[in-house]
């Protein structure tokens, strides 16, 4: 199901990371990451992924690899801690994936989760609360001059 | 063999001891307003610190294949009624302590910002704020304005080819304008910034050498090293970056060619893999600062025993201003 805010399109059957503005599906224990639709406008194009090299297990908000973008750098922090166990090959090659099919072939990562029942508390499920919280999100980001009113 | 030829160290290490010769053991890292910036090593604190204007707004005569105005379009636009001197003292009032006056440029490479200059000096003078100047090509009254007016620098992209100048620009202008820019910029005793475009021509070096050589004629305040990204949405969008290996070398050709300039990787370079290596080889081969660095390369830096600095103003800006 989506709905729509201002001209956002956002898809209200997945969880969402407040904090990262990730998107999240998550099917037998396992987390499906991608960028919400307000990154994607305020960073601007995106030209490069990288990923941690050096390991592949992380706890929550470690760094498991950078995003670079015209107007945004940043490293991807993980929003649940668990095992990367897939990376997306074609977002690797083509980051503008990002901007143009977020929710579809522009995902990043699979997670196999590893504390799932306690670490459900830092997402956001119900309809009516991520409504407002991206509705929030819309005003602090115009009020930083980060999307043009 | 040649026992002297096999014994001479390498370009890269002829370029780090060059350094150490010349320089101290700090090297600067900035994060500019420009984006916004956070890696595990360097998060921006205020990207309101520094900011850019254009004095065109988006509007740019060149329209070049490189760019094709992609890079003024986010810059702040100063509304010709309000001014520049009420858009910079809303501004300090949000915190900006610099700004980087740019623009689109007219045809033969200059960009219109004469007719901002009062403001540009009262801004100076009232606001304190100081002022980096993007001008391409000047004549003198531009390079007097700007002394009059108390600018902290001035940048301006050094173009080496006249193929490159022609086909890339599209300007009417030659390499002997931009020689007589920085003669009558150093001239006017203001402390120049210039850029070079490392693979501008389609991604392959052409003019690069060339315009170290004319750069290194004048004493500046510091030499901007910049790399070509193929921009989505611009005739060179399908094109390569030069390789990492001629930049490289670049870079070590560079320092040993001006020892005792600081030499700084600006913003402007491909990211992911490819950053990473030239920002390694930028430590490697003994250059003084880099903009928005790649993850890990503050720490390699520490392992050659280097002291990095932190900057939230434009590299071309943290030099002496």
């Amino acid at each position: 199901m989506t709905i729509e805010i201002n001209k956002y399109k956002l898809r209200t059957d997945l969880f969402y990371d407040p904090e990262n503005h990730y998107w999240i599906a998550i099917n037998k224990g396992v987390a499906k990451i991608g960028l919400s639709p307000l990154v994607q406008e305020t960073s601007g194009s995106f030209v490069a992924i990288q990923f941690n090299k050096e390991k592949d297990v992380f706890a929550r908000k470690e760094s498991i690899g950078s995003l670079e973008a015209e107007k945004h750098v940043s490293h991807m922090k993980a929003p649940l801690s668990g095992k990367v166990i897939a990376k997306n090959e074609a977002v690797i090659e083509n980051p503008r994936l990002l901007n143009t099919d977020s929710y579809g072939e522009g995902w990043l990562v699979e997670i196999e989760l590893s504390d799932e029942e306690n670490e459900m508390k830092y997402l956001l499920q119900d309809e009516e609360e991520i409504k407002i919280w991206f509705e929030n999100e819309i005003k602090k980001h115009e009020e930083k001059g980060w999307i043009a009113q | 063999m040649d026992s002297t030829v096999a014994n001479e160290p390498s370009l890269e290490v002829k370029a780090f001891e060059v350094r150490k010769l010349h320089f101290d053991n700090a090297i600067q890292y900035y994060a500019p307003g420009l984006k916004r910036f956070e890696t595990s090593e360097f998060k921006q604190s205020n990207p309101e610190i520094f900011q850019s204007i254009s004095v065109t707004g988006s509007a740019c005569a060149l329209n070049c294949d490189h760019c094709d105005k992609k890079i003024i379009e986010p810059m702040i636009p100063v509304n010709n009624k309000e001014g520049l001197f009420e858009l910079c003292r809303k501004l300090k009032e949000k915190g900006t302590e610099t700004v980087l006056v740019s623009g689109g440029s007219m045809k033969n490479g200059q960009v219109p910002f004469m007719k901002h200059i009062e403001d540009i000096k009262r801004v100076r003078e009232e606001l304190g704020m100081k002022i980096m100047m993007h001008t391409g090509v000047v004549d003198e009254a531009m390079a007097k304005g700007l002394k009059d007016a108390g600018v902290d620098g001035v940048a301006l992209d050094i173009i080496g080819a006249q193929e490159t100048i022609k086909d890339v620009y599209h300007m009417d202008a030659s390499v002997e304008d931009f020689d007589q820019s920085m003669k009558l910029l150093t001239d006017y005793g203001l402390s120049i910034r210039p850029h070079i475009i490392l693979g501008l021509h389609f991604g392959k070096f052409l003019g690069e050498y060339a315009a170290l050589d004319l750069i290194k004629k004048y004493n500046i305040g510091a030499l901007i090293l910049v790399i070509l990204v193929p921009m989505h949405d611009t005739p060179m969008q399908n094109e390569k970056p030069p390789s990492t290996e001629e930049v490289e070398t670049f870079f070590q050709k560079a320092r040993i060619a001006m020892p005792d300039t600081k030499i700084l990787i600006g913003c402007a370079r491909p990211g992911g893999e490819y950053k990473e290596i030239v920002d390694k080889a930028a430590i490697d081969a003994g250059l003084n600062g880099i903009a928005y660095p790649a993850e890990g390369i503050i720490e390699y830096s520490r392992t050659k025993g280097l002291n990095p600095e932190f900057y939230e103003h434009a590299c071309s800006c943290g030099v002496d201003i």
